[in-house]
């Protein structure tokens, strides 16, 4: 009776995610389209061709196979990730009660909803595969086969987000049924970006460098042969290697690509045929999680701080931040992330490296930790307001929880890190500890006191993403701005060589006062908030 | 009261045998061997307290989960067997159902309406009455996001008799709104009876169920306790008002206790 219902699903799904651009959506596809035409037949070339050298350019069309395959595979993984952290971050099942009230079938919603989705994958696909054929158009590579190239990129990374877009929905319909659903969801979605981090840093740290070498890359290339993102590779090379060909190419590779285009179909059909199974409004258990009342932990913070109503306050925002998955795996990214970087990017050295890789960290920290301030609306900074208590008990309240957490596991992680140091001096991991010490509480006070200022009420608010970057940015300028021109005029002026130590105690007298500053400024504004 | 429409009781447009369903390997029934007849043309109430189990009720018969024992017709359409046909015919106004806050009003009844399978050219007009009935028209191009709790329900009442079902079931239709927008609404559901619609409320709100329901049931502990029209309740139960009789039927709390509260 009802045709084309994944249509008008893709429809409304391409109009939510063009909402903001609402009075250009008519010319969006032609800007977009003409824009990328633009750029992979013209500008792109041009560049290409001014910026790399005839050399550059022959040697690229040498590349090692198996370092398109790694690009491609990395690719996908991204692609596969994505668009399960988008769809986990925001578990919505009412929207689905209202959608599934009518009689539209799941195989049409997923379907509907992935195309409503697909222009933009399809956009940022042929943006990375671009960047392989500006490379090649000045090799002479013809219109047709940058046409393929292109092709090949498009069905990789559709197939791993449509394969990323049902195992969410997999995940969602199961995490659904369970009262902390979206909030496991939003966690799980956290520790989702974590495997894909640690292999960004280990390709900057040039843990992937052997693959430029076929010889010594072959083994990971055999590996990558099994995954469905490496059969459109070799067809790439192929074509850099013997431009304006179309009819030499290997019987092999051309069996990789029928292979590639038939799992594509299948893994569509499957997912389509599987929607019944992965959309379901049942419920598993009307039980929701209880609390643990009167654990130790607990007994003893509220002993710790006077068992007094401050105490109490304290105790019920830490109970409140640490039974949300969310915050949790928050601060396991940012561990990993330390762990990351330490491993992959830079192993510290010396005792400045140590210092440098923490400070780069701790604003992060400091922002997911404090961000948590006014996620839970509105009212949960109001509530306050309707009792006797002043807004200054709430934020005092709240930054006692805040350095509970922040500070800990900050001073750990720079231990940690110290001790890695060859030859560390006591007093060396005593400085580097206060250091550490001053900086997670200036960033802590710095942090609370911008999301006072400018509160964000979701974690997709733009609020919230505005605040992440001034934090984690705006004390990396005293810092860097120190190590470039400061260093230069201690030593002129002071004739200090080692300029470190006291450039550092700059950045930390400035975090500080920053966050003295802004700590006032958010209070302010709490108390007119209305 | 309705006065003006003839019941056709002598046919069940919506007929429930024995439905059930447990959560919990059994051990919570949320509706438990539910029997009920509701005839064409019929505006029937279902009562109860919070977790009583009216709203998977409502869900149940409109297909969106499936029975563990039992089953029901909606307008001769099994829920078990032919729920795209149940889906077809009816229309859910869901207790606190998601929008999609990115699309504008006429966006969202569009994408209701062609999910109900309407005709282009049928829609347009469609989608226009409707926002025209509920005040909406002069903000049909603003996103939903924007809207207040009250704008929100009447966009998502719309959205579920846009395609003019013979069988309606409502889920809170009045929460959120205010008087004059409740009006509004209590005087669709009076039309739509008028016009032989079936319509199945749940609700809170007594005086509303009290105005606009020829029969209620109240259902606790996912059973049906009570059925009748307020007068019959009110007489089963020797009481005034149906809130005392409902108070009387589902806790056996006495007046007493709760009186001093209400000063």
């Amino acid at each position: 009776m009802i045709s084309f219902q994944w249509w008008t699903i893709a429809k409304a799904d391409y109009r939510m995610i063009t909402s903001r651009f609402r009075q250009f959506r008519p010319i969006l596809p032609f800007v977009l389209g003409g824009g990328l035409i633009f750029w992979i037949f013209y500008l792109g070339p041009s560049l290409a061709e001014s910026l790399l050298s005839e050399m550059d350019i022959y040697l690229f069309s040498l590349v090692a196979i198996v370092l398109v395959q790694f690009i491609l595979f990395f690719c996908s993984l991204i692609f596969f990730v994505l668009p399960m952290m988008s769809i986990l971050q925001d578990i919505r099942d009412h929207h689905f009660e209202n959608l599934f009230s009518t009689p539209v079938s799941p195989g049409n919603l997923l379907f509907g909803e992935f195309l409503g989705k697909m222009p933009f994958y399809a956009t940022f696909a042929l943006v990375v595969g671009s960047l392989f054929t500006i490379a090649l158009i000045p090799l002479g590579i013809s219109v047709i086969q940058v046409l393929i190239i292109l092709g090949i990129f498009i069905l990789t990374f559709l197939t791993s987000s449509w394969i990323g877009n049902v195992t969410a929905v997999l995940i969602r319909s199961f995490l659904m049924r369970n009262a902390r659903g979206r909030d496991i969801g939003k966690g799980v979605a956290f520790l989702l970006i974590i495997p894909l981090v640690g292999l960004m840093y280990a390709a900057m740290g040039g843990y992937f460098d052997f693959l430029l070498d076929p010889e010594k890359g072959k083994w990971f290339g055999d590996l990558l042969k099994f995954f469905p993102s490496s059969w459109g590779a070799e067809i790439i090379i192929e074509f850099a290697r013997s431009p304006g060909n179309l009819i030499g190419i290997n019987p092999s590779t051309f069996i990789q690509v029928i292979l590639l285009i038939t799992f594509t179909i299948v893994v569509f059909i499957t997912g389509i045929v599987f929607a019944n199974r992965l959309y379901s409004l049942e419920l598993k258990s009307f039980s929701a999680a209880k609390a643990k009342p009167g654990r130790r932990f607990y007994r003893v913070l509220t002993m710790l701080l006077g068992n007094g109503s401050f105490a109490v306050l304290v105790s019920a925002s830490w109970k409140g931040y640490t039974r949300t998955v969310r915050n949790l795996t928050m601060l396991l990214y940012v561990i990993a992330l330390v762990a990351s970087i330490n491993i992959f990017l830079m192993q510290p050295e010396d005792v400045e490296g140590a210092m440098v890789s923490t400070i780069m960290i701790t604003p992060l920290l400091a922002a997911f930790v404090a961000g948590e301030i006014g996620l839970q609306g509105k009212d949960s900074l109001l509530l306050y307001k309707q009792t006797p208590t002043t807004t200054f008990s709430f934020v005092k309240t709240k930054l006692c929880h805040y350095f509970l957490i922040i500070i800990p596991l900050a001073v750990v992680m720079e231990v940690i890190i110290s001790l890695l140091v060859p030859n560390i001096q006591l007093y060396e991991l005593f400085f580097n500890v206060i250091f550490q010490i001053i900086m997670a509480t200036g960033l802590t006070l710095f942090s609370t006191g911008l999301f006072l200022r400018n509160p964000a009420f979701h974690d997709k608010a733009p609020e919230y993403m505005v605040n992440m970057q001034v934090i984690i940015f705006l004390i990396m300028i005293p810092f860097f701005l120190g190590l470039i021109f400061l260093d230069q005029f201690l030593y002129d002026t002071f004739r200090i060589i080692n300029s470190f130590y006291y450039i550092m105690a700059i950045v930390a007298f400035c975090t500080t006062t920053l966050g003295l500053i802004f700590l006032y400024i958010g209070v302010r504004h709490l108390d007119r908030l209305e | 009261m309705k006065t003006e429409k003839t019941l056709n009781r002598s046919n069940g447009v919506i007929q429930i045998k024995n439905l059930s369903k447990f959560y919990s390997k059994g051990q919570i029934k949320a509706v438990d061997d539910l029997c009920l007849t509701i005839n064409q043309g019929e505006t029937f109430g279902l009562l109860g307290p919070n977790g009583a189990g009216k709203t998977t009720t409502i869900r149940l018969l409109n297909g969106l989960i499936k029975p563990t024992n039992g089953t029901a017709n909606i307008n001769g359409f099994d829920i078990l067997n032919d729920a795209q046909q149940v889906k077809s015919i009816s229309g859910l106004l869901a207790e606190s159902p998601g929008v999609y806050a990115k699309l504008s009003a006429y966006e969202f009844l569009e994408l209701m309406g062609s999910l109900y399978g309407i005709n282009k050219t049928k829609l347009k007009p469609r989608i226009n009455e409707l926002l025209s009935f509920f005040d909406l028209l002069d903000r049909k191009n603003d996103l939903i996001e924007g809207f207040s709790t009250g704008m929100r329900q009447k966009v998502l009442l719309a959205s579920a008799i846009i395609h003019d079902p013979e069988v309606i079931f409502l889920d809170e239709p009045t929460a959120g709104l205010d008087p004059r927008a409740a009006r509004t609404v209590k005087q669709l559901v009076k039309d739509m009876s008028n016009r032989g619609k079936t319509i199945l409320i749940s609700s809170h709100r007594l005086p509303v169920v009290e105005e606009l329901c020829d029969r209620i049931g109240i259902i606790h502990n996912g059973q049906l306790i009570a059925i009748g029209t307020v007068s019959d309740i009110k007489d089963q139960t020797q009481t005034r008002t149906l809130e005392e009789a409902f108070i009387a039927i589902t806790s056996g709390v006495p007046n007493s206790s709760i009186s001093p509260w209400r000063a």
